[in-house]
């Protein structure tokens, strides 16, 4: 035990970890910077859980920011409209977000690649232009207002929460897609009907990561929207769920920890990018910071079709993985 | 160290590199370092280091507004033009306080969240002295948040949500009209000529929704009766049906009142006047806002007389100071400058004004200085009626809004009179202080 510890991916993930828990003492003197991350962390649930969903499952789904959103806006709602505290609407919110996902999850049983990515996208826009057009309900285009998470709280305290919430779905996804549920979900994205005859239940698996994805983000976009204090439909734009799917890509899509980094240091980036200092001048970049993130996409996906970040995470966690499979195989033959 | 290890420390490294990137920037100031210098002997040299915008040089003032998508792109370029050229005006004039004004705009992406992220480095890291601008409501609901945090004074120039002003918070003011004021001027216009029955037609979208629902609430409050609320699909061509049906009303409506947009009000519009319901000697008709687009005369050649509204000023209402940032705009855009241009034109100047007055960049300062406002920009005479010295009533006699609320914001009303007619030349018959032809309504026939 103590052996597998000591092995440098686990070091790094518990420096890296660590990094993340201290670095509040660094931060708090910068709000701004602290926001940054916070809002990074957000991103990182959302570009990770799309990862499982996408990259392991291989369900091409576009409702990822619908469902955050979904999440929000029923928590916003049961506080304006019944006095409900925050953790109760983000408890409903991430249940009204899970069976949203189980309904789209049994409508899509039958769809594969572009047809789920379609009819995705077409619910993702339906359900913006519904908030939109219900404006006395959801306050439309003007953003619906929620509450603080409590009372008083602090950025340093809205960081952990953040940082919590990834680390935990992190954890709860690694630990899927580790399980045989993750074995049986790969071989679904391999090929579906070879998995369904060897006995894999299809149908069950794909409503249930639909569903587990789907309660994610819905706690995820429940409890960063609280931090924010307002939640708009322009937030379900297609162009923000673009950025979600470049940041898993360019972190790598098949890797949940590439997908989370990835969009952590997307995020981090194009809010850095904003102004540029060059021998005493100041560039200010403004969109064009996307146009960069554009062309890195492009990038990604010319030279690096497996994320930027996958070489790197391939050497310090699976390499170790693929040379004790290998040394099992041998000494099995060895044995025959 | 083994490979592994290595590539390891590596992606340590990039974490810690990456997080120390997003630490707190020093305050820009004059740092005397100390370095050692290795020659044939060791000797110490003094360097000066010089950051990119040493504070206590410039004063700071935040711009906010969006310069990408999901935001108003169009609309954050010409604030930010605008912003640019009043502070280019004002240095020229040799600065604030003697010391030269310096604009950090930041995008805010029609995002709140990014919004209110960019507040947030505007005061904290930038250091800036007052925010201005915005353009979505949303995303300025998300900054004055935290500009109160902060105590930082923030002056809106472009979101229309009544919720801005209504927080009552002392740091926030808007020159911009509230969505209330906007919804107001036609009803308050109808009161003012004598109408007493109305019809609405209205688009069944939250624009068209949330429109008729304020303007219900006018009506009643003025005693204005409304007759009849017909509701349409955007992209509808043939009008017929409800056109009959107001046409068999009695009394006859005293004016129609329409809140469809786009190709869709020109159709109604067009098929409205063909047939003699309004404009007309006994209905008037009012077109929407769009009507001031070249398309509206080939698609309503009869649109003579129809009634439409405008927020900001036409150029015949335009001043010195207005004509200056058209022509600037007009360089540069080659178009007219919008209302949102002029503005953030006039919200620089406003700050600038009140910082000199203040004699410091002290938020409390400021925000005092800032509710004496009283200057004569691009946009008219700028003033806050209801402010810490002129609370707002008790009784709620005065919308919550009205705090720290420019009251006149070119809200107006004009009207075509001839076929054909450039939107520039048409009259402004509403509200009186505007007006350019000395009537609040030319009936159809008649010239002014």
């Amino acid at each position: 035990m103590i052996k597998r510890l000591l092995q440098p991916r686990w070091i790094a993930m518990v420096v890296l970890v660590g990094l993340l828990v201290a670095s509040p003492a660094y931060l708090k003197d910068s709000p701004y910077q602290m926001a940054v991350v916070t809002g990074a962390f957000f991103y990182a649930i959302l570009a990770s859980s799309w990862a499982l969903l996408a990259g392991i499952a291989g369900q091409f789904s576009f409702a990822h920011m619908a469902l955050a959103g979904i999440g929000a806006y029923t928590a916003g709602i049961l506080g304006r409209d019944l006095g409900t505290t925050p953790l109760q609407g983000i408890i409903a919110g991430t249940v009204l977000a899970g069976l949203v996902g189980l309904v789209i999850g049994i409508l899509c049983l039958r769809l594969r690649a572009a047809y789920l990515a379609l009819f995705t996208i077409a619910f993702s826009e339906i359900l913006r232009i519904w908030l939109l057009t219900e404006f006395q309900f959801t306050e439309g285009s003007n953003g619906l207002m929620l509450d603080k998470l409590w009372e008083g709280i602090t950025g340093v305290q809205e960081y952990y929460v953040m940082l919590g919430l990834l680390l935990g779905s992190m954890a709860l996804m690694y630990w899927l897609a580790s399980s045989r549920f993750g074995l049986f979900v790969r071989s679904m994205r391999e090929d579906e009907e070879a998995a369904s005859a060897m006995g894999v239940n299809v149908v069950r698996y794909k409503v249930l990561i639909f569903v587990i994805t789907s309660l994610i983000v819905g706690l995820a976009g429940a409890t960063f929207y609280h931090q924010v204090g307002i939640v708009t439909p322009n937030t379900m734009e297609i162009l923000q769920m673009s950025l979600v799917i470049a940041m898993a890509v360019i972190g790598g899509m098949e890797s949940l920890l590439g997908a989370a980094i990835g969009a952590f240091f997307s995020r981090v980036s194009l809010e850095m990018l904003r102004e540029v200092g060059v021998f005493g001048f100041t560039i200010e970049l403004g969109a064009w910071r996307y146009a960069a993130f554009g062309l890195l996409l492009i990038f990604t996906l010319r030279f690096a079709q497996n994320g930027l970040l996958y070489p790197i995470i391939d050497r310090l966690f699976m390499r170790g993985a693929r040379k004790d499979t290998v040394a099992k195989r041998t000494l099995a033959e060895e044995e025959t | 160290m083994t490979r592994r290890t290595a590539f390891g420390l590596v992606v340590i490294l990039t974490i810690v590199s990456m997080l120390a990137a997003c630490g707190p920037t020093p305050e820009p100031q004059t740092i005397v370092q100390t370095v050692e210098v290795e020659k044939t002997v060791v000797e110490t040299v003094e360097v000066e280091v010089q950051p990119t915008r040493p504070a206590g040089e410039t004063i700071r003032i935040g711009g906010v507004g969006p310069l990408s998508a999901p935001g108003s792109v169009v609309g954050g370029i010409a604030m930010q033009f605008a912003m640019n050229l009043a502070v280019s005006d004002i240095n020229a004039e040799g600065g604030v306080l003697g010391k030269p004004l310096e604009l950090i705009f930041a995008d805010t992406e029609g995002l709140p969240e990014r919004g209110a992220a960019a507040a947030e480095r505007l005061i904290t890291e930038n250091g800036v002295v007052a925010i201005t601008g915005e353009y979505h409501s949303a995303v300025g609901l998300a900054e004055l948040e935290v500009c109160h945090e902060y105590g930082v004074p923030c002056l809106f120039s472009e979101t229309w949500s009544d919720a801005i002003t209504e927080a009552g918070y002392m740091e926030v003011f808007r020159i911009a009209p509230a969505s209330s004021m906007n919804s107001r001027a036609t009803a308050e216009w109808f009161a003012a000529v004598g109408v007493e029955n109305v019809v609405s037609i209205v688009e069944n979208t939250d624009y068209g929704i949330g429109q008729d629902e304020a303007d219900q609430g006018f009506y009643e409050e003025l005693g204005i009766n409304s007759q009849e609320v017909f509701f349409v699909e955007l992209g509808t061509e043939d009008f017929l049906p409800i056109l009959t049906r107001i046409q068999a009303l009695d009394p006859v409506p005293d004016a129609i009142r329409v809140a469809v947009t786009g190709e869709t009000s020109f159709n109604l519009e067009q098929q409205m006047a063909e047939l003699g319901i309004a404009p007309s000697e006994d209905t008037i008709g009012t077109a929407n806002q769009v009507a001031i687009q070249p398309e509206f005369w080939e698609s309503v050649p009869n649109g003579a007389y129809y009634v439409f509204s405008l927020v900001g000023l036409p150029p015949s209402l335009y001043n010195d100071t207005t004509t200056h940032v058209a022509e600037a705009y007009s360089a540069q855009f080659d178009s007219d400058p919008p209302s949102y241009a002029l503005e953030a034109y006039d919200s620089i100047w406003i700050l600038a004004d009140a910082i000199e007055r203040a004699g410091t960049t002290e938020s409390t300062a400021l925000i005092d200085a800032l509710e004496d406002t009283d200057i004569t920009l691009a946009q008219g005479r700028y003033y806050f009626e209801y402010t810490s010295k002129n609370p707002l009533p008790d009784n709620g006699s005065v919308p919550a809004y009205m705090w720290h609320q420019w009251p006149d914001p070119a809200v107006l009303l004009l009207q075509y009179f001839e076929p054909n007619q450039d939107w520039k030349d048409a009259a402004v018959i509403w509200p009186e202080v505007y007006q350019t032809h000395g009537t609040t309504y030319i009936v159809p026939g008649t010239t002014p």
